[in-house]
């Protein structure tokens, strides 16, 4: 519906609303004009028979007093002058007729005299029945009727001369909603034209024919043509300084006065404001950039000698440990060799203890020896005594007996010898037993310290571990501190090209009117 | 011509084999040796010791040689003996201001070889004429 009247023209809609009008009086008229009109008449109509009645019941009231249906009969014969009466009638108390006037139209019995009056409404007529009073009481009762037919009469020509005007007040409505729409439509036309042109961008006419025609009186519509034309006046201004600004120049101002002119002032002082701004951020985000480009080249020299370094370090603590494993077997070596030792010298000490024995063995056979030498040499000594004394015949003997004391003295030498051999064997013997020992105590101390080094070894070979792998995160979080540093100078390096870029860009604007105030 | 004629006959010497020095004994006066360990008699002289000198060093196996003399046998310690023969004319006398000393009277003569140690012959009757002297200082002789 709302879409229906939006595309309806104003001329449409002012004809649709004066229609509506009319209809609504229409209406208005033809349903409550003739009703109204009807309750008026019959209001008059019942008013003027109660008040007909009650003028007949004072005239009837003395002749029914006396009984005088005469004096009655006039009464009555007076209402020949009123047309619309239909029938009248006088009752007594009994219910007779004491006299009457179109009385046959009289369908029902007298009313009762009770002293009230009373109005009934038919089809065709209205009837009253109003007491008859004297100064004893109730006298009768009168019945007077109204015909309804007349009264309907005049309403259907009243209809008539309604529905007569009606129709010409809907002709004077839709002639005065065409001259009236004609009369607002017109300038608003040429306003909507001219709205139109400066709704597609068209701020300058040829020749100014069409703003000359916006100013037309005095009215609300020449008031709008005028303030048309003054927004014309403040949108060709502000397109120039809109252009102005396209063209980078911030230095001008609108003269014109209101809010959208302050907010493009604001807008530009603004934008100066922040070309300015833009424009210290630049140099110092250049001159940031610049820092932190050498600082990233730097970062990424440290960081790239530092992994340099941290693998050297890497391979360094993987040759430790190549060497705390070469150290280990070696302790495994040493310790088997160790307790092999052990056992060797244990078996040497046995062996030397063996050997004491026979040394001792031998000690005391050579003292058999030494003792049997003796004998012998003490026996060749004798033998030499014996063959001296026996003189020239014993000199052979005496050859025997000394050559036996030099075998003797020889065996005895021998012996001699040998004992000190013995001797000295039992003291390499002794020594060497205390070598020996020493040397099992130093293959149980090589045995013990072998088990140190290989626990310490195996600790060392762990903590290497945990060095070469703490050495590894080292070398990954290097790496990946190279690869961000790479990243943050690559990334500088575009900063600094944008930079140079928005330089460039600022460089374009002019923010003060000597001309000096580039941006940049 | 001989040795035998030069020096007169061979007289067999039992020599009490010293440190540098000898003694000997005319083996025809020896009666035997003993072994020292198993001598159970009186102690034997120790000529060594009544010299001031030193036994040559030897074999354990020391000696007692038992000697007789005109007032019985007299036994003399030894470390080591040997036999050798010399002249009797080998045999020099010691001079008489040393032959008349107490300790000269217990040297019968003394031979002198340059293959040998001057060795002295001892006079084994002398030890017998004051065996008090003889044997007071035996067996304090230290073996070299």
């Amino acid at each position: 519906m709302n879409d229906f009247l939006r595309r309806l023209s104003l001329r449409a809609k002012l004809l649709g609303l004066g229609t509506l009008l009319w209809a609504v009086v229409a209406a208005f008229v033809m349903l409550y004009v003739p009703r109204r009109i009807e309750l008026l008449t019959r209001d008059l109509t019942e008013q003027r028979l109660t008040s007909t009645a009650n003028v007949i019941a004072a005239a009837a009231a003395s002749p029914l007093e006396v009984d005088g249906a005469s004096g009655i009969e006039a009464v009555l014969n007076g209402l020949t002058t009123t047309p619309d009466v239909a029938f009248a009638a006088v009752w007594r108390l009994d219910g007779s007729i004491a006299a009457g006037y179109h009385a046959d139209h009289l369908t029902s019995t007298g009313p009762k005299a009770n002293g009230e009056s009373s109005l009934v409404v038919r089809d065709d007529h209205i009837r009253v029945d109003y007491p008859i009073k004297g100064p004893r009481g109730a006298l009768g009762v009168v019945t007077l009727g109204i015909g309804l037919e007349p009264l309907r009469g005049q309403l259907r020509a009243s209809m008539t001369t309604l529905a007569t005007g009606l129709v010409l007040m809907l002709f004077a409505v839709l002639l005065m909603t065409h001259f009236i729409g004609s009369a607002f439509i017109y300038p608003l036309q040429r306003m909507i034209d001219v709205s139109s042109r400066v709704a597609e961008g068209e701020l300058s006419f040829a020749n100014g024919a069409e703003e000359a025609a916006l100013v037309d009186g005095s009215d609300e519509l020449g008031r709008m043509a005028a303030a048309l034309k003054r927004m014309l006046t403040s949108l060709r201004e502000l397109s120039a300084a809109t252009g102005r600004v396209a063209q980078g120049d911030l230095t001008g101002r609108l003269t014109i006065k209101g809010p959208v002119a302050d907010a493009f002032n604001a807008m530009v002082e603004g934008q100066r404001a922040i070309l300015q701004q833009i424009s210290e951020t630049s140099i110092q985000l250049a001159g940031a950039t610049t820092q932190i480009y050498s600082a990233a080249q730097e970062q990424q020299a440290t960081a790239t000698e530092q992994s340099a370094g941290v693998d050297e370090a890497s391979q360094t603590m993987q040759g430790l440990l190549e060497s705390a494993a070469h150290i280990a077997e070696s302790a495994r070596g040493v310790l088997a060799n160790a307790e092999r030792t052990k056992e060797t010298t244990d078996g040497m000490a046995k062996r030397f203890a063996e050997l004491s024995g026979h040394t001792n063995r031998i000690a005391e056979l050579l003292d058999v020896i030494r003792e049997i030498a003796d004998r012998s040499d003490l026996l060749a000594l004798n033998a030499s005594l014996e063959a001296t004394r026996a003189g020239e015949a014993g000199r052979s003997f005496a050859l025997v007996a000394g050559e036996m004391r030099r075998l003797a003295e020889r065996v005895t030498a021998s012996v001699q010898d040998v004992k000190v051999l013995v001797t000295d064997v039992r003291a390499f013997g002794s020594s060497t037993l205390m070598a020996t020992e020493e040397a099992r105590r130093l293959a149980e101390s090589t045995t013990e310290s072998a088990r140190q080094i290989t626990l310490v070894t195996q600790q060392q070979r762990t903590a290497t571990e945990q060095v070469s792998q703490g050495m590894r995160e080292i070398t990954a979080a290097l790496t990946q501190s190279v690869s961000a540093a790479t990243q943050i100078r690559t990334s500088t390096e575009a900063l600094k090209t944008q930079a140079d870029r928005l330089a460039d860009i600022l460089s374009m604007f002019r923010v003060d009117e000597s001309g000096r105030g580039r941006a940049h | 011509v001989t040795a035998e004629t030069i020096h007169g006959e061979v007289v067999p010497l039992v020599v009490l084999v010293g440190h540098g020095l000898d003694w000997a004994i005319e083996a025809q006066n020896v009666l035997n040796a003993q072994s020292a360990a198993e001598w159970s008699g009186s102690p034997p002289i120790d000529v060594a010791a009544l010299w001031g000198a030193r036994w040559e060093r030897g074999s354990n196996a020391t000696r007692v040689v038992v000697v007789s003399t005109q007032q019985g046998a007299c036994a003399f310690f030894s470390a080591r003996l040997a036999f050798r023969n010399v002249g009797r004319g080998e045999i020099l006398p010691l001079p008489p201001f040393v032959a008349r000393g107490s300790r000269g009277r217990l040297i019968r003569g003394v031979v002198f070889d340059e293959s040998e140690p001057t060795t002295f012959v001892l006079n084994p009757d002398a030890f017998m004429d004051n065996p008090k002297h003889a044997l007071s200082d035996s067996l304090q002789g230290t073996i070299g």
